[in-house]
């Protein structure tokens, strides 16, 4: 499954991504288009001073000057220039070109951008080049390039705290739902309703969660309601089985097989009335009907259960080790709390073979049970009703939902583990 | 001894009827809240047998009715309802004990047992049944005047014999009377045979007549020769 990404912090990493994928594009781009535009504005430099090359050879201004002078005068203002004559009439082609050329003053090598033509000038062929260094150009472009650098991490600083607070307030109906779905407890009996939001998708989110949870609380209800009803229905026609049982038994003292059948209904009807108990237990644990609370100890409650349940323990031969390191002191149901420590002791008993040894600890604010097993429990299914984790214990199924229900009304934590070949029952207070 | 039994299930109330009659008690039956209240007006009672869920009326207020009249009827609540409260209630309103249904006909015939007995003799509770002498307040048994030692689950055991006489009672039976509300956690109830062994041995090293018997594969008697 791997590691879980926030909402936002997904949305602002792809934000990010996708900028700097933009940025990687665009900075080259946008160096390759100024560096383009100063050669151009370069050459056309260029161009220009070749026509006033060959205006200042045509002037009659300077008609009397020798083109030496008239060259030296033009290098005055672009020292660039070089126009030389060319008496071998070598045909030069219009041409621009970008070199790396030695700077005289600080010997750096410079780039630097020319253009080279042949002219016919005064009647005589000439070759002219002008070069122009462009290392101020390039710096200017760096710059730049800088500058445009900065307003886009700039831009990118902003869009993200914009995504961050404006997202955190767009999603603010999901998240508050999603809080609704992880605090709701079925068990706890609270209603479950979203508030509207204006936004089409979260107010549809909204509603059919808000539905979905209302059915299911309904049908939970209806669940518990049914079961209790049914239990309590059942008490009248169980109480009437056991009573016409109890007669039969009276009167075929001497008919020994109907004795054993009868006896054996007779266990069946207990037993029977034993699930039905404990379902009403339980739902009466779930509506909170044991509200009277007293101070307890509890190695004094562990001990008056062991007495209680000696007889099963001899039973089976086990035997009990306690180990009472912390005295715990509770505020609670004293009924419930001895149903809860009874059901995980004779649970430990019914899933152990004879002769075994079952721990009681207490240590801090906890309490473990323990005993010898060979396989863990399904940690998911050990607190469900009517699920039997074992084939030779003819339980209600509801021991250990009874215990965790129990717990969970009285704020305690019931948790399972297998550690060393031992089912570990831990109660923590 | 008189009973009353205010039961709206006619057929329940016949059959604890039909159980108690041969422990030689005279059973009346109300099966609703007026009947009920008409029946306690005419007579007084050793035990009321009281179901809390009456056509007419609760149960609860006929219990009001008669501890106003100050009457020493005891009564037992049968109720199908098995609140906590319920039972708390019905106690404090002056119950003498309180039974939840399903249960067997031999535990209410003990329980009714135990609360006549209780009402008979206020002070130097003792029940004698021949050679057998039970003193309730201090929980002491003896035969032919002698202390004959039992725990406390014998010593049940023994009263709940006495309360069923003559009466087929089963392993189940013994040990969900002994084991009282754990009996709901635990389905093996074997260690009754080992109760119920030391139970005999210790009567018959007392030199008693017998009256406990095996029946081959069913349970248990007590028998009156």
């Amino acid at each position: 499954m791997g590691r879980k990404i926030r909402l936002l912090h997904k949305t602002l990493l792809v934000y990010s991504a996708g900028a700097l994928v933009c940025l990687a594009i665009c900075m080259p781009l946008y160096y390759f288009i100024v560096r383009q535009i100063i050669l151009e504005e370069t050459d056309e430099m260029h161009l220009e001073a070749k026509q006033r090359i060959e205006l200042a050879f045509t002037s009659e201004v300077y008609a009397e000057l020798e083109p030496d002078k008239i060259i030296s005068l033009l290098k005055v203002l672009n020292p660039g220039i070089k126009l030389k004559e060319n008496p071998d009439k070598i045909v030069f082609q219009d041409s621009f070109y970008s070199i790396k050329g030695i700077e005289m003053d600080d010997q750096e090598v410079v780039p630097i951008r020319g253009y080279s033509t042949g002219l016919g000038l005064r009647g005589k062929p000439w070759h002219l080049s002008i070069e122009s260094n462009l290392e101020e150009a390039e710096e200017s472009i760096e710059i730049l390039a800088g500058i445009a650098l900065l307003f886009f991490l700039l831009l990118i600083l902003a869009l993200a705290l914009f995504i961050r607070i404006f997202s955190a307030s767009l999603w603010k109906p999901f998240y508050s739902a999603l809080g609704a779905l992880k605090l709701f407890d079925l068990n706890k009996d609270k209603s479950f309703d979203l508030k509207d939001s204006n936004i089409l998708e979260f107010h549809q989110l909204n509603t059919g969660l808000n539905s979905i949870m209302k059915e299911n609380i309904l049908a939970f209800r209806r669940q518990k309601e049914f079961l209790e009803n049914f239990a309590h229905e059942l008490q009248t026609p169980l109480a009437m089985l056991m009573s016409k049982t109890d007669l039969l038994l009276q009167n075929n003292k001497e008919d020994h097989q109907t004795q054993k059948n009868l006896i054996s209904i007779q266990e069946s009807i207990s037993r029977i009335s034993r699930i039905n108990k404990n379902l009403l237990l339980l739902s009466r644990i779930e509506q909170n009907q044991f509200p009277e609370k007293e101070n307890l100890i509890l190695e004094d409650s562990i001990r008056y259960v062991l007495d209680l349940t000696e007889d099963f323990f001899q039973e089976r031969a086990c035997t009990v080790n306690c180990k009472f390191e912390s005295k715990i002191e509770l505020f609670a149901n004293r009924y419930l709390l001895e149903i809860l420590l009874t059901n995980l002791l004779s649970n430990a008993l019914r899933h152990s073979e004879k002769g075994i040894q079952i721990i009681i600890e207490t240590k801090e604010n906890e309490c473990m049970i323990s005993n010898p097993g060979t396989t863990p429990l399904n940690k998911d299914a050990v607190f469900q009703r009517f699920i039997s984790t074992s084939i030779h214990s003819p339980g209600s199924g509801l021991g250990l939902a009874i215990s965790r229900e129990i717990c969970l009304a009285s704020g305690w934590v019931l948790t399972y583990d297998f550690i060393n070949g031992r089912h570990f029952f831990t109660i923590s207070f | 001894m008189k009973l009353l039994i205010i039961e709206d299930e006619p057929d329940l109330a016949k059959d604890m009827a039909q159980y108690l009659s041969a422990e030689e008690y005279l059973c009346m039956h109300a099966y609703t809240y007026g009947e009920a209240l008409e029946k306690i007006d005419q007579y007084s009672y050793d035990c009321i047998l009281l179901d809390l869920m009456l056509p007419g009326g609760n149960g609860m207020q006929i219990l009001e009715h008669t501890r106003r009249q100050k009457r020493n009827d005891g009564i037992l609540i049968i109720s199908a309802r098995q609140g906590l409260e319920d039972k708390v209630n019905g106690l404090k309103q002056g119950a003498d004990d309180y039974l939840s249904k399903p249960f067997h006909l031999s535990e209410l015939s003990a329980r009714i047992f135990s609360i006549i007995r209780r009402k008979q003799f206020d002070s130097g509770n003792v029940l004698t049944f021949n050679e057998i002498t039970i003193d309730l307040t201090a929980k002491k048994v003896s035969v032919y005047s002698k202390p004959v030692l039992l725990t406390r689950k014998e010593y049940e055991l023994l009263l709940f014999f006495i309360g069923n006489k003559n009466k087929v009672l089963s392993k189940n039976v013994l040990a969900e009377h002994i084991s009282g509300d754990m009996a709901d956690m635990f389905d093996n109830h074997d260690f009754i045979y080992a109760h119920i062994k030391n139970l005999k041995k210790k009567l018959q090293d007392s030199g008693y007549s017998k009256y406990l018997n095996t029946l081959y594969g069913s349970g248990y008697i007590w028998e009156e020769k």
